[in-house]
Parts: C-alpha cells; sequence; structure tokens
C-alpha cells in the first residue's frame, strides 16, 4: 500500500534552445536521489534547505553534464515537499540525459499538472490559483500573464472568497432567525438582507462581465476579416502584420484558405483571420473556402467587414446573415482610389492610410486597457458558469424574501457555486478536469 | 441474598430513552429488563412540561413512524397543542405539545407494563462484566446479577449528578433523588472518555397567585394535530399559555446576586447549552436587552402549578423569588420550587459506532443525555435507535443508520458521533441541511416501511400508513394529469386565466392552497371525497408547490450520499496521509470516519483535505 505520494521529476523549462534547463524532482525522495547522481553524494545529511551548489553529474560513472542544483525542504518549496531543481545546460539533449539519468534512478515521471496538483492538495494553492498556474504556463500575451499572475496572487480567491463569506453570513442570521422564532428577536431587517443580495449580484455581475474580455485576453481576439472578392483583404492583412503573410493578386478569389496572423495589441493578443472571398461559385476549392470563411466567422470575437470603396461590392446574402449575430465594424478600402464620406470609415490597405486607427478602433472595442488595468478578470468558462449559477441562486433567494426557508435554500446553493471556485466546496471531476489541463512540468 | 437474573437485554434507565430503548429490543423479541433506581420516575419530563417544538417535533414524528411510543404518550397527556413557525412555510412547521406531567409519566409506566417480553425491576446497575470484550452481565449495587447479551445505558444526568442553588450544592440527579455513582468510574477503568456538561431548570409557581390579566394570553391552536398517526380523537379542551417579560429591576435583583452563582463562581465546571440559557447568563450576555421573554406554562389538568420558561436559573433562592415578583404579573407570586442546575457526566460520542453500541465494549449500547444530547425528544430518537441496534446486534442483523438526507434522527446521531459537543446538544432545523426533503409531514411516508421491516410497526398502524399512502399517491396523480375546466364561483379557482391549466400548476402560485382548492372546485369532488386533513395533505401540497426546491434538495442530498459510499479502511492510519493537514490527520485519527463524508463533517478537516484523503485512497488503490 502506497501511503504517501512517490517522488516524481520533469523537464519544466520550455523544450527548444535555450541557455539552460531545468528538471524539477519533488518527493521524499528526491535530495536523496539528486545527491547520489551528482557529487554530492558524501555530503547529503549536511545539506541545506534553500542552498544551491555546483556539481557534475554522472550516469554509471560516466559524466552527463555539469549542472547546479537547488534544494528544497518541505514544506518551504512549490509542491510543500522536498524538492531538488537541477539546473543543466539548455538546448534538449543535456536535460533529456539528466531526466533518463533521474528516471533510472527510481523516480517516476510527472503526470501533466502533477507538481501543481501536490501543491494544492499540501495547501500551498488554492483551486484558482492552481488553475492559474495552467494559465501563466500558456499566458501567450503581457495581459494574459498579468491576470494569471494577479489570480496566484490569489486575487480572484480572495474576492470570491469574501463573497461566499456574505452569502454565508446572510444564511447563518436567516438560520439563527427560524432557530428563535419563538423569542422576540430580529437578527437583520428585511431591508438590509435585500440590500446584502443585491450588492453581491451587483459584484457577481461586475466579475462575470470580465469573462469575455478575460477570455480575449486567455486566448486571443479572433477578428476575421470578411468581404466580397478582391476588396483587400490579404493586402490589408499584410499591411497589419507588416509581412506578406497572405497572397496577394489582382484576381480575385486568389485566397481560398484561412490565413491567420498573430499580433500583439494593446496587451493582448489579436488573431485576424484572412478569409476567402464572398461570393456565389460553382468552383470547387474555392466554395470549400467559402465554408471556411463562414466557419471562421462563426468562430469570431469580432468581423471586420471590408467593402471596395470603388465598387460598393457587398458579400453574398447567406453570409450577411450569419454577421447578423456577430460585432462588426464595417470599414471601406480603396479610399487612395475612391473618396468616401465623412462619416464611414475609410482605409488603405494598399498606402496604410487609416490601419492605424482602425486598429485603434478593435483595440477599445476589445477594452484591452481595461483588461491590463483591472485587478481581477475572469478567464475560465468554469468561473463563469458557477458565477452564473450563483447569480441565478441569489435572484430565487431574493425572490423569496418573505419565505425564509426557501431563501435559505437559494443561499445554501450560492454559496455552494462560489466555494467551487476557491476550492472549499469541491468534487472529484473538479479536480480530474482541472488537473488534466496542465502539460508537464508545472 | 443476590440472585441472578436472565435477560437478553438490560435498560439502564427510565427515562425517555430508556422506554424507547426497552420496548424496541422487547418488541423485536427479545427478553429485556428496564433497570432504573425508582420505578415511580419512569418517563419523569424532569424539566418543561412540553414535547416537541422547532426541530424537535419533527424527531417526535420520526419516532412515531419507526413505530416508536413518545408521540401517542405526548397525544394522551397533552393540555395543550400548536404547530410552531406556522408564519415560516410549512417545510419548518414544529408541532408542540404543553403535557400532563403525571398523565405523561402514567402512561409511560402503562406502555412498558403492558409490553410482552419486557420486565421492569428497581435498583441500581453499578458495573457490568465482559468476557473477550463482550458484554455478559450488568451487576446492581445491591449485588443482583443480570445475564444478558446486550445492554443499553440511558442514565440522563444522573451519573455523578450534582445540584447547585446559589451557594448550596448536593449530589443528585434531579432534584429529591440520588445520583448514580459508580458506573462512570467503572466505565473509566474501561477506557471510556468522561466529560461534565450541565443544564439547569426554572422555579416552578403557584398559578393561583399570579396575575394572568398582567400576562399575554397563549391559547392553542384551534385544531389539535396528533403527533401519532394511531392516536383516534385528541382531546377536546386545551389550557392555555401565558407570556410576560423580565425588566430592568429583575435584572438588577439577579446581578446583585451573580457572585453567589455557581457558575459564575465557578464552581461548575460542565459546560452549559448556549440555547436555553440560564436567565443569569443572558442577562450578562445580552447586556444591552432589557427584557426577556418569560412563558409561563400549565404543568397538568389536576394541579396549580406553573413551570417559568425563560427564567432556568441555579441562583440562590431568595435571589430567584425576590427576582421573580419583579415580573409584570408575578408580583404576588408563591415560588412552589425553586429552579437549580445540574452537573453530570457524559461519555463523549465519538466512542460510538453509528449503531450507538460502544467501540469499547461489545454489545454496550448508550443513548440519550449521556451522549452529550439535551432534550426528551433527542434522547428518546437515541433510545429508539439504541434498541433497534440492539436486538440487531443480537441477530446478527446490520444495525440501523440513517442518513442525514432521510431523517433529522440522521443528523442528529451524525452530528454526535462526528462533533464532540462543547455544550449540551439540541437539534435545530439549521443542523439539517436537507430539511426540505426531512419535514414533519412526510415523517411517516420516510420511516414508516422502515419500521415495520423492522418489527416495530403494528399492523395497524401500517395498514393505516398504506392506506393514506395510497390517497396521497391519488391525489397527487389527479393534480398532476387534471385540467381546470369548471370555474368556481370565487375564490382563485374563479379566475378565467387559469382555465385550461394543471392544477398542480395552479397550486404552485402563492396564493393558492389545497385544502381551499379541494372545498372549492367541482371538479375535485373525489379528493373531497377522501376527507384527508390539511397536515396528510400537506406533504403533496409541499412537494409540488415547490417542486424546484425540493428537486435541488434531492440533487444535494444525491452529491452528498456519493461522499457517504465511499467507506474508509477502517485499518486506515490517517497519520501517514501527509498531504492532508496536521489537525486533520490527527482529528481523523481520534474519530475515526467510516466514510469519506462523515470525515468532510469533522471539524478540523478542511475540503482540501478531503480531497487530499480521496485522491491518496485513488492512488493506493483503496477506492
Amino acid at each position: 500500500m502506497s501511503v504517501s505520494f512517490d517522488t516524481i521529476c520533469a523537464i519544466s523549462t520550455p523544450p527548444g534552445i535555450g541557455g539552460i534547463a531545468v528538471i524539477r524532482l519533488s518527493g521524499p525522495d528526491s535530495w536523496r536521489i539528486a545527491s547520489e547522481i551528482s557529487g554530492l553524494r558524501s555530503q547529503v545529511s549536511g545539506l541545506l534547505p534553500n542552498s544551491v551548489h555546483f556539481s557534475p553529474l554522472h550516469d554509471d560513472g560516466e559524466l552527463v553534464d555539469e549542472a547546479l542544483l537547488t534544494f528544497f525542504r518541505a514544506p518551504k518549496s512549490y509542491t510543500g515537499e522536498d524538492v531538488v531543481e537541477i539546473s543543466c545546460h539548455g538546448g534538449g539533449y543535456a536535460a533529456k540525459r539528466v531526466l533518463h539519468v533521474v528516471l533510472k534512478n527510481g523516480v517516476r515521471l510527472a503526470r501533466p499538472g502533477e507538481f501543481t496538483e501536490r501543491a494544492f492538495l499540501n495547501g500551498k494553492l488554492d483551486l484558482a490559483q492552481a488553475e492559474a498556474v495552467a494559465d501563466l504556463i500558456h499566458a501567450r500575451s503581457e495581459s494574459s500573464g498579468k491576470i494569471a499572475l494577479r489570480q496566484l496572487e490569489g486575487k480572484l480567491s480572495a474576492l470570491v472568497h469574501d463573497m461566499r463569506a456574505k452569502v454565508l453570513d446572510l444564511l447563518a442570521l436567516l438560520e439563527l432567525e427560524l432557530d428563535f422564532s419563538e423569542e422576540d428577536v430580529e437578527f437583520q431587517t428585511r431591508q438590509s438582507r435585500l440590500e446584502t443580495l443585491a450588492s453581491l449580484q451587483e459584484q457577481i455581475r461586475c466579475l462575470s462581465s470580465t469573462f469575455s474580455r478575460g477570455r480575449f485576453a486567455r486566448e486571443g481576439l479572433r477578428v476575421a476579416i470578411v468581404g466580397a472578392p478582391n476588396a483587400g483583404k490579404s493586402t490589408l492583412l499584410n499591411r497589419i502584420v507588416g509581412d506578406d503573410r497572405a497572397i496577394v493578386s489582382p484576381e480575385p478569389g486568389t485566397t481560398r484558405d484561412v490565413v491567420e496572423a498573430h499580433i500583439e495589441l494593446g496587451g493582448i493578443e489579436v488573431i485576424f483571420q484572412d478569409t476567402a472571398g464572398l461570393r456565389e461559385t460553382n468552383h470547387a476549392i474555392e466554395s470549400q473556402g467559402i465554408l471556411r470563411t463562414r466557419r471562421a466567422i462563426e468562430r469570431s470575437d469580432l468581423v471586420v467587414l471590408l467593402i471596395d470603396a470603388a465598387t460598393k461590392t457587398m458579400p453574398d446574402t447567406e453570409t450577411l446573415e450569419i454577421m447578423q449575430s456577430r460585432e462588426v465594424i464595417t470599414v471601406f478600402n480603396k479610399c487612395d482610389l475612391a473618396p468616401v464620406a465623412e462619416n464611414i470609415s475609410g482605409i488603405s490597405a494598399k498606402t496604410g492610410e487609416g490601419v492605424e486607427e482602425l486598429l485603434q478602433q478593435i483595440s477599445s472595442w476589445s477594452h484591452s486597457e481595461d483588461i491590463t488595468r483591472e485587478e481581477i478578470v475572469i478567464t475560465e468558462a468554469r468561473h463563469f458558469n458557477v458565477l452564473t449559477r450563483a447569480s441565478d441562486s441569489l435572484s430565487r433567494a431574493t425572490a423569496q424574501i418573505t419565505q425564509s426557508v426557501l431563501m435559505a435554500s437559494d443561499l445554501r446553493d450560492a454559496a455552494n457555486a462560489l466555494g467551487e471556485i476557491t476550492g472549499e466546496t469541491i468534487g472529484e471531476e473538479i479536480l480530474d478536469r482541472i488537473f488534466s489541463k496542465f502539460c508537464i512540468g508545472k | 441474598m443476590a440472585t441472578t437474573h436472565i435477560y437478553d437485554v438490560v435498560v439502564m434507565g427510565g427515562g425517555h430513552a430508556g422506554i424507547e430503548a426497552a420496548l424496541a429490543t422487547a418488541r423485536m423479541g427479545f427478553r429485556t429488563c428496564l433497570v432504573t433506581q425508582n420505578l415511580q420516575t419512569i418517563g419523569q419530563m424532569s424539566c418543561n412540561p412540553a414535547i416537541g417544538g422547532l426541530a424537535k417535533g419533527q424527531l417526535v414524528k420520526e419516532i412515531d413512524a419507526l413505530g416508536g411510543e413518545m408521540g401517542r404518550i405526548t397525544d394522551v397527556a397533552t393540555v395543550q397543542f400548536r404547530m410552531l413557525n406556522r408564519s415560516k412555510g410549512p417545510a419548518v412547521w414544529s408541532p408542540r405539545a404543553q403535557c400532563d406531567r403525571g398523565l405523561y409519566a402514567r402512561e409511560a409506566r402503562r406502555t412498558l407494563e403492558n409490553q410482552r417480553n419486557l420486565d421492569l425491576k428497581q435498583g441500581e446497575i453499578t458495573r457490568f462484566e465482559t468476557a473477550g470484550g463482550r458484554l455478559t452481565a450488568c451487576i446492581s449495587s445491591s449485588g443482583h446479577r443480570f445475564e444478558c447479551r446486550a445492554a443499553v445505558l440511558c442514565a440522563g444526568t444522573f451519573l455523578n449528578g450534582l445540584l447547585h442553588m446559589g451557594d448550596f450544592q448536593t449530589p443528585g440527579g434531579r432534584v429529591g433523588e440520588a445520583p448514580a455513582t459508580g458506573l462512570s468510574e467503572m466505565l473509566m477503568n474501561h477506557g471510556f472518555e468522561v466529560g461534565r456538561l450541565k443544564t439547569g431548570t426554572p422555579p416552578r409557581l403557584d398559578g393561583r397567585t399570579i396575575n394572568y390579566s398582567m400576562c399575554e394570553h397563549q391559547p392553542g391552536d384551534g385544531r389539535i394535530i396528533p403527533f401519532s398517526v394511531r392516536t383516534g380523537k385528541p382531546i377536546a379542551d386545551q389550557l392555555s399559555c401565558h407570556l410576560t417579560y423580565t425588566n430592568t429591576k429583575t435584572h438588577d435583583i439577579l446581578r446583585s446576586g451573580l457572585h453567589r452563582s455557581p457558575l459564575f463562581a465557578g464552581r461548575i465546571t460542565g459546560r452549559g447549552p448556549r440555547y436555553c440559557p440560564s436567565i443569569e447568563d443572558k442577562i450578562v450576555r445580552f447586556a444591552d436587552k432589557d427584557r426577556h421573554q418569560i412563558f409561563l406554562e400549565p404543568e397538568g389538568w389536576e394541579t396549580f402549578e406553573v413551570y417559568m420558561n425563560g427564567f432556568s436559573s441555579s441562583l440562590p433562592e431568595e435571589i430567584q423569588f425576590e427576582a421573580l415578583r419583579t415580573v409584570h404579573g408575578l408580583e404576588q407570586t408563591e415560588m412552589m420550587r425553586a429552579g437549580y442546575a445540574v452537573e453530570y457526566d457524559f461519555f463523549p460520542a465519538h466512542q460510538l459506532h453509528y449503531s450507538l453500541e460502544t467501540k469499547l465494549v461489545e454489545g454496550l449500547f448508550f443513548a440519550g443525555q449521556i451522549n452529550g444530547t439535551t432534550g426528551y425528544e433527542e434522547a428518546a430518537a437515541q433510545g429508539i435507535i439504541a434498541g433497534v441496534n440492539a436486538a440487531q446486534h443480537l441477530k446478527s442483523e446490520p444495525p440501523l443508520i440513517l442518513r442525514r438526507d432521510q431523517a433529522y434522527i440522521g443528523v442528529l446521531i451524525d452530528d454526535l458521533i462526528t462533533k464532540t459537543p462543547d455544550e449540551p446538544y439540541r437539534m435545530f432545523t439549521s443542523r439539517a441541511e436537507h430539511r426540505l426533503i426531512l419535514r414533519q409531514d412526510n415523517a411517516d411516508l420516510r420511516l414508516t416501511e422502515l419500521g415495520r421491516e423492522l418489527g416495530l410497526v403494528s399492523d395497524a398502524q401500517i395498514d393505516s400508513y398504506l392506506e393514506k399512502k395510497q390517497k396521497l399517491n391519488e391525489v397527487r396523480d389527479f393534480l398532476h394529469e387534471a385540467k381546470l375546466e369548471e370555474l368556481s364561483e370565487s375564490g382563485l379557482l374563479s379566475d378565467p386565466k387559469l382555465k385550461g391549466s394543471r392544477f398542480a400548476a395552479i397550486l404552485k402560485r402563492p396564493e393558492a392552497d389545497l385544502q381551499g382548492m379541494i372545498q372549492d372546485s367541482p371538479q375535485l369532488g373525489r379528493l373531497r371525497d377522501m376527507k384527508l386533513p390539511e397536515e396528510q395533505l400537506s406533504a403533496v401540497e409541499m412537494d409540488i408547490k415547490y417542486d424546484g426546491y425540493v428537486a435541488r434538495e434531492r440533487v444535494r442530498a444525491e452529491q452528498a450520499k456519493k461522499w457517504e459510499d465511499v467507506s474508509l479502511p477502517q485499518d486506515l492510519d490517517f497519520s501517514l496521509v501527509h498531504s492532508m493537514s496536521y489537525e486533520a490527520r490527527e482529528k481523523l485519527n481520534k474519530y475515526k470516519p467510516v466514510t469519506l463524508g462523515q470525515a468532510g463533517r469533522i471539524s478540523g478537516v478542511s475540503p482540501s483535505d478531503s480531497s487530499a484523503l480521496l485522491i491518496h485512497l485513488k492512488k493506493s488503490g483503496m477506492l
């Protein structure tokens, strides 16, 4: 019977060329094994926590690498267990050899997310923080990194914990009144109860409303550039990324597949998608392209509808219908060739005129400034769903203000829901779902 | 000369726990002897003359559904009935009956004496014998041996009982009655952990000297709803209670005597209940309140004695007297008995299995106040469970364990063995997280069939239950299927907008009540003919009216049950699960929970400890 956690290891730095790579060991045998494969074997009993040692590493007497070993003693480590971090030469090969030696000495390769899982289980991180670690690893833009860091600091947990505490306070007073209903006591007026509920609802609403923006920060903002053939979509894309990403030709229907380009705009990642021009066609490949365009529109957060200022040709009606459910910015292109009215945004993808303003417009639409400035932003769909559930329960509680027993039941539901963010109420499925998201080594 | 008696089961104590325990074992076919210090005090109501009340009323209904007697005896002894919490919604309606003490005790005694398989004996058990960790005999102070295979200890407040009245203290379990000594020491020698609790009781007044015109009149409800399904016709007349208040003058006098209170002077070491604190406790704790409620409750049909509920005190008699005379309506009142506090031994219930059998001695069961509870109802609830499980033990059948989503009794026992109380434990509706499905109106639907399987529910009771259940199902189906076609002349069902709606949908409207609809609608004649009283209809009405809530409650119960279904290996050494906090490991090793759900309820065990435990079980292949 295994009674405690075993010792695990993984390469904790990203694959690819780098100056150093870090192999992390965590678990009861980490100090012993690290010292056995290094020249520190004889000193193992004298090693101090938080000390760094330079030492060669050997595999069956053969030199593998020279490395820096940092020793952490439980509980003062990332996982809350004994931890050793081996910094060896980067570039993949050295790191893999070191890992191989460690594995040979009886350490198990960590599952995805296992280090963080242990940190969570050892009380070093709460649930929202554990999720933030996954976000931080995947952070691709400035703002998503910031959000994850804030979450890791426990700010989201603290806020939700505070809201949950308010719900529990309401519930406690309600219960007290039920328990002592024969005595002439009132612990809280109906008015103050309603006020607390309203302020909680407002807090949840604010937090929930950051979700779409938070999602942009985490997953990037998807902008589809849509228009009739030859409206200049590919030229615009190339202008935006300052690169010849898309093939440009005067031939209508040149772009068949969706071409993507990523840029960072106001701190968030924006994924521009150049799409096939939309027109009725019998050409098999081109109509495939049009199908993909429609899918891209459906998946986008924002559509830039590009219209040739000279011809004013619109995409087909079916596409326009799909676009009705999306947010759309309409822009006239080729304004260097044909004048556009004052009140219409006109650009020239070719000369670059107006493109900066268009990017500005996209940036302000996404509230990217708020994201980088705002204290706490929701990025997880799970958190958003839980907040929605809590909010529904609080609405019901408000409606049942005269029926304290039913109100109490709603408040219990709300508290349970909020607890799922911080991990104060927890189910097995949540654990599984969260930890399966992690990538190895963190 | 000392004699030897041979029984299957010995029940020690004739209070509310002992009565139910002895009846249960006898009815389940085991030769039972109830041994008590004094046969005259069987079924004594030591404190307030009432049964039921908030959450306690639910317990009584559950005891009745299982085939116990508390509800039926109460119905016989009722002098006033009220459904409490009427304004708070049917889920927490709680029946309460003021009782005639004498009648209650007499009916309890009569019930015991008429029970086959059951003997009553006066005596005091002071020790027991074991062989190989199993109980074999109970021995009385006079040396009589009661050989038995199981015993239920229901000693109430008598174990090393000490009465306090101001400066004065005297050994006793109840005023005028000797304590039980020796047994606690013997159990301690067996390795039992013993604690100390206290409880108190108020003065009794001479009703002829009370000026009731100065008090608020509190009559009973117009219609009495019996606790027991076996009770035929309830009593016709009722006595009234009265309400009055203390005032600042009262508080001044009480304060002047505080230094002589055994509690404040430090002579009482046991913790008292926070929930019905003594009057001196109240004026200290709620110093800003300038008055407290006093209920004046009649003690019976044929006595003038009145119980001064809300004025429990262990101050010196003369201070109690001086203070109570400042209360409106009591200016000329004579005190018949003074209030007092009693301190007694209890056994923290983590030493028990869910069956209420002790972990240390096989065949020995504990029930009632010795497990740290307060209240007749809590005692009786444990009594019937301990009795049933003593019988199950003798039959080598699995014990009866009620879940938290099944009965208040389940909540009670789970709380007791999972959380060591530092004050006497009283049942509250707030303790039951699934109370929307644990209502007084559906106690029989929840438990009668279980009681029948155990052999506690009589033929007559099961027949009337099955008939009721069938009628309720008919009502339920009808309401779900039938649509309003024929409008009534007046009332809700006269609204043309509702035409074509199903009756169940109409019932969900806040202003709708089922009894009213049945009386109004020409279409519901068939239901009217069933003549179901309101309290029976309310089981169906609640389920329909609040179906969203009931459904969510059931989902919550299901989710909780998932954790209850994860049983923990009994040889698991929690101290080796390093991923849990140190406190959690220590607590878990002390309580030895049997399920993951129970583990999570132990104080000091956080949700992350629970998940760590779960992961540990999975990793080590124990799940």
